[in-house]
C-alpha cells in the first residue's frame, strides 16, 4: 500500500473570482520512505494541492487516502512547514521544537532533551534557549524542520520551505534535508517552483498545468540517493544525466504553459 | 566618522535624548520658581513651589483631614484598581470571545459602537441615580469606562495569529482548545497589553473627574475641595501627585509589556 495516494482530486473554490477549477483530477501516489515532488510555476495549485493533503481545505472531488485511510481535517501525522514562517515568536527556539510534545503532555525533562537532540540534528546545537529574532532566516527555517520532525509525523508536507533563502543557504538546506530523510526514513512531499531543485530532492516529481491544475508530466529520478551515497552535491548537480532531466522538467513546465 | 547602526535614512531616528528632556523639565521648573520669587504672577494664580512643597508636607503631616495625602491616594487607587480588576474580568473574555464567534461579534458590535464613544461623564448621573454616591457607583462607572479598549484590544489581538501559526499548530495535532490556549492568546497578548495599559489611563481620567462629582475622598474631591476655599498651593500638589500617578502606571505597564512580550515588533 503506498503511503500516500490521491484519486481524482478536484478543488473548486466557490468565490466568482476562480471560475474553473484550480485543481483538476489529479491523481498520484508516493511509496513510504520517498520524496514525492510537485513543480509548477505560481497560480498552478501547488499550494492548494499542499492544504488539500494537510487537511486544510476540503477536496470538491476525489480522495486523498494515508496509509489506506481517508483524509479528514488536519492531523499530526502530516506535519507541514510552510512557505510563510509559522514559528511562534512568544517562545524560544527549543519552546517552538517542543511545542508538539507539550501538545501532547510529555513531562518538561524529556521534551526538552528530544528538543536538544532535534536541534543538534539540525546544526543548531546551544540554541535552545535563544529567543527566535536573535535567528537568521536559515536558521529559523531550520527551527522549523526540527519542529516538524519533533512531531514524528508520517509523512511531511514542505510549501516551499527554502523560497526565501538565498541560494547558499539554500543549497546546504537541501542537504541537510536530504540527510534527514536518510536518517529518519521519512516519506515528504515538497513543493517547488525551482526546476533544479525538484530534480535535485525528488524520487517522483509531478509537474502542474497552471489552471485548471493537472498533472502534465512525471518522472522518477534518483539523484538524492546519488547524492547520498557519494556526497558530493557539486558533483550531481553538474552530471549531465541531471541537466538533462533537469532540462526535460523544465520543458514540461514551459510546455504546460502553452 | 562612525555611521549608527538602525538609523536608516528617511525614517525618524528612534529613542530619545534624555539630557535635553531633563534639562527643559528643569527650565519649566526655574521659570515657574522665578515667576513666584519675583512676582510676576499671584500666588493665588500660582504658588512657587516652595509653598506647594510645604503644602505637600502639611497634607502628609497628622494635621490634614481626611487621613491626609495617603488618604486620598488609597481611597483613588482603591476604586481604580477595583474598576479595573472588574473590567478585565468581565471585557477581556467578552473581546476574545467577539473576535472568535461571529455571532458573538455580531451581537455585541451595535452595542458597544454606541457605547465605546460615550463620554463616562455622560451617563455618570445615571449611575449615581442607580446606586448613590458609594463605592459601588465609583467602581461602576470606572468598570464601564474602562471595558472598551479591553473588548476592542482582546478583539483584535484575535486577529493578530497568523494563519500559518494556526495551521501549523493543527499539523502537529493540536485541538481547539490548545490552539486557543498555546496559540491565539500568546499572540494576542501585545495587543491586550496595549489594552490594558490605554485602559488604566483612561480610567485614571475618569475617576478624578467623577470623584469631583460626588466623593467624600479621593485625588478629584482634594483637589475640588481646595479650590472651594481657594488653597491653589493644595490643588497644584494634587494635580503633581495625580499626573506623576497616571506616569507610574503607564510605566508600570510598559515595563510589564517588555518583560511579558520581549518579542513583540522583533519577528
Amino acid at each position: 500500500m503506498p503511503r500516500l495516494a490521491v484519486e481524482q482530486l478536484s478543488v473548486r473554490y466557490a468565490d466568482p473570482a476562480g471560475e474553473g477549477p484550480v485543481l483538476q483530477d489529479v491523481s498520484f501516489t508516493l511509496e513510504a520512505g520517498e520524496i514525492g515532488v510537485v513543480l509548477g510555476a505560481s497560480g498552478c495549485g501547488k499550494t492548494t494541492l499542499l492544504n488539500a493533503l494537510a487537511g486544510f481545505l476540503p477536496p470538491t472531488a476525489g480522495r486523498i487516502l494515508l496509509d489506506g485511510r481517508p483524509v479528514r481535517g488536519p492531523g499530526a501525522e502530516r506535519g507541514v512547514v510552510l512557505q510563510k514562517q509559522a514559528l511562534f515568536p512568544w517562545l524560544t527556539a527549543g519552546g517552538n521544537v517542543e511545542f508538539p510534545l507539550r501538545l501532547r503532555g510529555w513531562p518538561r525533562r524529556k521534551r526538552r532533551a528530544e528538543a536538544e537532540a532535534w536541534l543538534e540534528r539540525l546544526g543548531l546545537a546551544g540554541c535552545y534557549g535563544r529567543p527566535l529574532h536573535q535567528l537568521s532566516g536559515g536558521m529559523c527555517q531550520r527551527v522549523e524542520l526540527a519542529r516538524a520532525l519533533a512531531a514524528d509525523p508520517a509523512i511531511l508536507l514542505l510549501d516551499e520551505p527554502f523560497g526565501a533563502l538565498d541560494a547558499f543557504t539554500r543549497e546546504s538546506l537541501q542537504i541537510l534535508l536530504l540527510t534527514l530523510w536518510r536518517d529518519s526514513g521519512k516519506s515528504l512531499f515538497f513543493i517547488t517552483h525551482s526546476v533544479e531543485e525538484a530534480a535535485f530532492l525528488g524520487s517522483e516529481v509531478l509537474v502542474l498545468s497552471p489552471r485548471p491544475g493537472r498533472v502534465v508530466h512525471h518522472a522518477k529520478l534518483a539523484f538524492n540517493r546519488a547524492f547520498l551515497h557519494s556526497g558530493d552535491v557539486r558533483a550531481v548537480k553538474a552530471d549531465p544525466a541531471f541537466i538533462a532531466a533537469r532540462e526535460r522538467l523544465l520543458e514540461a513546465v514551459h510546455a504546460s504553459q502553452g | 566618522m562612525p555611521v549608527r547602526a538602525n538609523d536608516p535614512y528617511g525614517l525618524p531616528p528612534p529613542g530619545g535624548a534624555w539630557p535635553l528632556s531633563l534639562a527643559v523639565a528643569a527650565a519649566l521648573l526655574a521659570l515657574w520658581w522665578a515667576a513666584a520669587r519675583f512676582g510676576w504672577v499671584s500666588p493665588l494664580f500660582l504658588p512657587g513651589p516652595g509653598r506647594v512643597w510645604r503644602a505637600f508636607l502639611w497634607l502628609c503631616s497628622d494635621q490634614a483631614s481626611g487621613g491626609g495625602l495617603a488618604g486620598h491616594v488609597l481611597a483613588s487607587l482603591g476604586r481604580v484598581l477595583a474598576g479595573f480588576l472588574l473590567a478585565v474580568a468581565v471585557a477581556l473574555p467578552l473581546g476574545l470571545a467577539m473576535g472568535l464567534n461571529r455571532l458573538v461579534r455580531a451581537g455585541l458590535d451595535p452595542l458597544l459602537e454606541f457605547y465605546r464613544p460615550l463620554p463616562p461623564l455622560a451617563y455618570l448621573p445615571l449611575t449615581v441615580l442607580w446606586l448613590g454616591i458609594g463605592e459601588g457607583q465609583k467602581v461602576l462607572l470606572l468598570t464601564l469606562a474602562m471595558a472598551p479598549p479591553l473588548v476592542l484590544a482582546a478583539r483584535a489581538g484575535v486577529r493578530a495569529v497568523a494563519l500559518e501559526q494556526l495551521h501549523a499548530a493543527y499539523a502537529m495535532g493540536a485541538g481547539r482548545r490548545q490552539v486557543l490556549l498555546f496559540v491565539v492568546l500568546p499572540a494576542a497578548l501585545p495587543d491586550i497589553l496595549t489594552g490594558l495599559r490605554i485602559a488604566l489611563g483612561f480610567g485614571w481620567t475618569t475617576l478624578v473627574a467623577a470623584e469631583m462629582v460626588a466623593a467624600q475622598q479621593g485625588l478629584g474631591q482634594m483637589v475640588l475641595n481646595a479650590a472651594n476655599f481657594l488653597r491653589t498651593d493644595i490643588m497644584m500638589v494634587g494635580i503633581l501627585v495625580i499626573g506623576l500617578i497616571a506616569m507610574a502606571f503607564d510605566g508600570l505597564m510598559r515595563l510589564l509589556a517588555r518583560r511579558l512580550t520581549p518579542w513583540h515588533g522583533k519577528v
